[in-house]
């Protein structure tokens, strides 16, 4: 039984029908398919196929448990991401976006700090003035503006 | 003649300083991709495609279709250097382009998946320009009842193209189908699966969606996974003599005719051609014992055939709006983004887009020759990067290409969501091909299901009762089976070979890791 896939099936059921009690609100409509016809239909075969794959779990080896190699990353990782999201609009994009890169760099063990530096700031650069100023892209000026 | 002449037009605008431009663009990222282990075509055009938005769709379309050219290439570069494929599609030249490049012969290894590439690359854009009449004549004779059961083709076969898991490539795939229903319905105008967020109502955009489950499920691996230090030598060229290179000539040619056959079938692609042409060259030979020692044969297959899916992969794409392979699926959502519906209509509506595409490709292969071969030592310096960088930058890419589709924040999550959701299939050892094609054949099938259903006099029946339509459902009902089937098969060939089970299951996996 490999337990992961299970976990990933389970939860695959558990949105099946939480969408399928959605598609209820979907108003009528005179015709051979409404709104809720596909979807339904899909959600039908969704379920029966995670079935399908949790009976054909129950004679796999787990031999290869999926696990995460250094899980504390991953959350530092997506702890930077949400934050850079958080401060995008308020400190501006050419200010968040040299320091995430740098973060992200140094999270990721670059340790050359010339290396680390000139690619955030060089980086901003080409997106200044290629895509701010030059094709007008409105990215959020924050405390620049 | 009438082709001819489309396809000298198409010259004449690819040969603008744009379009030249466009191209050269397109085959210098499409390398940096190609040759980056974990990145790939598919991943480089999503990442790319918002890139493109402020451009003329010409010009976009030229620009990405060198990048998918050169990104199928440039996965051997790495392949020889490193002995780790760059991309799925160069997995086969690593068993030989690595012991050459042990053996010294680094410089032959490279300049011979090259020249193999830009040939395969040539010939199957050859087979496109011919397959694109019949092919176009036979879409207008479509209606909705054949493109519902077209598409549910092209989506099964994706989705069986996976090796052991397939029931892994089917859940997938309907997830994939079922997400594409977000958003106001075309007949009631309903919000369906919003929960009140107007953002969502216009339905999930793809790009933000390409570029997460693409690139930054892929940044996210890198993160958790830190890849070592990579030591590379610097390579030169080499190129071998003309008496061995004329000896790789045989190969070269029947393998571009593999890789061309290959890629024009919806679903079959570049990773899957290489080992079809690798087994084929092995089996032909007249020593197949030195394949995997070190020797020229062992690049020239492979990469002749993986270049040769490119081109052809187009013309299902083109002619009939399904794409044929996940990069192809990307570059529908391309299509779509400047405004073109491939399909018979866009040979009417624009077919100066469709011809300079088209002509490009050929120019796109030369580029590449010209690119690969004096860009050698770039290339391998490039090698050398570290992956916290490279990962720094997809993420910086994947923000900024993200928040320019709309201009909005949501798109930014949207893409976020993706590129989690990818991460955590990938973890769980689910293909992401099927999950995308989905997502941009969603539309088509339940709009052909649901107009073919409208017009039928006979209900269900529509769609059994048209020849066309039944032999596309026909195909669809073998490849769901085909998975079991040919696990079947290995497990009895291995039998016979005193192998185990395990043993001939990795290399049906190996053989679908597209």
């Amino acid at each position: 039984m490999k337990k992961g896939t299970l976990v990933i099936n389970v939860l695959f059921i558990v949105a099946s029908v939480f969408l399928f009690i959605e598609t209820f609100k979907f108003p009528y409509f005179k015709g051979p398919v409404g709104p809720a016809g596909m979807p339904r239909l899909l959600i039908f075969i969704l379920v029966a196929l995670n079935l399908i794959s949790i009976w054909q779990n129950r004679s796999l080896k787990d031999d290869k448990p999926v696990k995460i190699e250094s899980p504390w990353r991953i959350i530092a990782g997506t702890a930077l991401i949400l934050l850079y999201l958080a401060l995008f609009n308020s400190l501006g994009y050419f200010v968040v976006t040299p320091l995430f890169l740098i973060a992200m760099m140094f999270l990721m063990q670059v340790r050359r700090p010339v290396m680390v530096i000139s690619v955030a700031v060089i980086f901003t650069l080409v997106v200044y003035f290629f895509f701010y100023k030059e094709l007008m892209l409105p990215l959020p000026l924050g405390l620049l503006g | 003649m009438e082709l001819l002449q489309n396809l000298l037009q198409g010259l004449e605008i690819t040969f603008t300083w744009q379009g030249i431009l466009a191209v050269a663009a397109g085959v210098f990222i499409g390398i940096l991709f190609g040759l980056t282990p974990g990145l790939d075509a598919t991943s480089g055009v999503a990442l790319m495609l918002p890139f493109t938005y402020p451009m003329p769709a010409t010009i976009a379309l030229l620009f990405l279709g060198g990048l998918y050219c050169a990104a199928s290439y440039a996965g051997s570069i790495t392949a020889i250097c490193l002995g780790v494929p760059g991309t799925p599609a160069a997995a086969a030249t690593a068993l030989d382009g690595y012991p050459l490049m042990k053996k010294g012969r680094a410089g032959e290894a490279l300049f011979v998946s090259l020249y193999s590439s830009v040939i395969g690359g040539l010939i199957s854009t050859v087979f496109l320009v011919l397959l694109m009449g019949p092919l176009v004549k036979m879409a207008l004779s479509f209606g909705p009842a054949e493109y519902f059961s077209l598409a549910l083709f092209g989506l099964t076969v994706i989705a069986s193209l996976v090796g052991r898991q397939f029931i892994k490539g089917f859940i997938v795939a309907v997830l994939g189908l079922l997400i594409s229903t977000v958003g106001m319905d075309a007949y009631t105008s309903y919000p369906r699966f919003t929960f009140g967020i107007p953002e969502l109502f216009e339905g999930i955009s793809f790009v933000p969606a390409m570029v997460g489950l693409f690139a930054v499920s892929e940044a996210l691996v890198n993160l958790e996974k830190l890849g070592a230090g990579r030591v590379v030598s610097a390579v030169a060229n080499r190129i071998p003599g003309w008496k061995e290179i004329k000896k790789l000539h045989g190969i070269i040619l029947i393998n571009s005719f593999i890789g061309s056959f290959l890629g024009a079938l919806p679903g079959v692609g570049a990773a899957t051609a290489c080992w079809v042409s690798y087994n084929q060259a092995q089996r032909m030979s007249k020593h197949p014992e030195k394949f995997g020692t070190g020797i020229l044969e062992g690049v020239a297959a492979p990469e002749s055939s993986n270049n040769a899916t490119v081109s052809t992969a187009l013309a299902p794409l083109l002619a009939l709006g399904v794409p044929g392979s996940a990069t192809a699926a990307v570059l529908l959502g391309a299509l779509i983004m400047h405004g073109l519906q491939p399909g018979p209509e866009l040979f009417k509506k624009a077919p100066d887009v469709v011809y300079a595409l088209l002509a490009s490709l050929f120019v796109a292969n030369i580029i590449m020759g010209i690119l690969g071969y004096f860009g050698i030592r770039l290339w391998t310096s490039f090698l050398k990067l570290p992956i916290g960088v490279l990962t720094a930058l997809i993420f910086g890419f994947a923000f900024l290409g993200a928040f320019g589709v709309r201009y909005t924040l949501i798109d930014v999550i949207i893409m976020l969501a993706f590129g989690f959701l990818g991460y955590i299939l990938r973890k769980f050892e689910f293909p992401l091909p099927p999950l995308v094609l989905a997502l941009v054949l969603g539309f088509m099938v339940e709009d052909n299901f649901r107009r073919a259903l409208m017009i039928s006099n006979n209900g269900a029946l529509i769609f059994v009762t048209k020849p066309l339509s039944l032999v596309f459902l026909i195909l669809a009902i073998l490849s769901l089976f085909a998975p079991y089937i040919q696990t079947q098969w290995a497990i009895r060939k291995a039998r016979r070979e005193g192998k185990t089970v395990e043993e001939a299951l990795e290399e049906v996996s190996r053989m679908f890791s597209d």
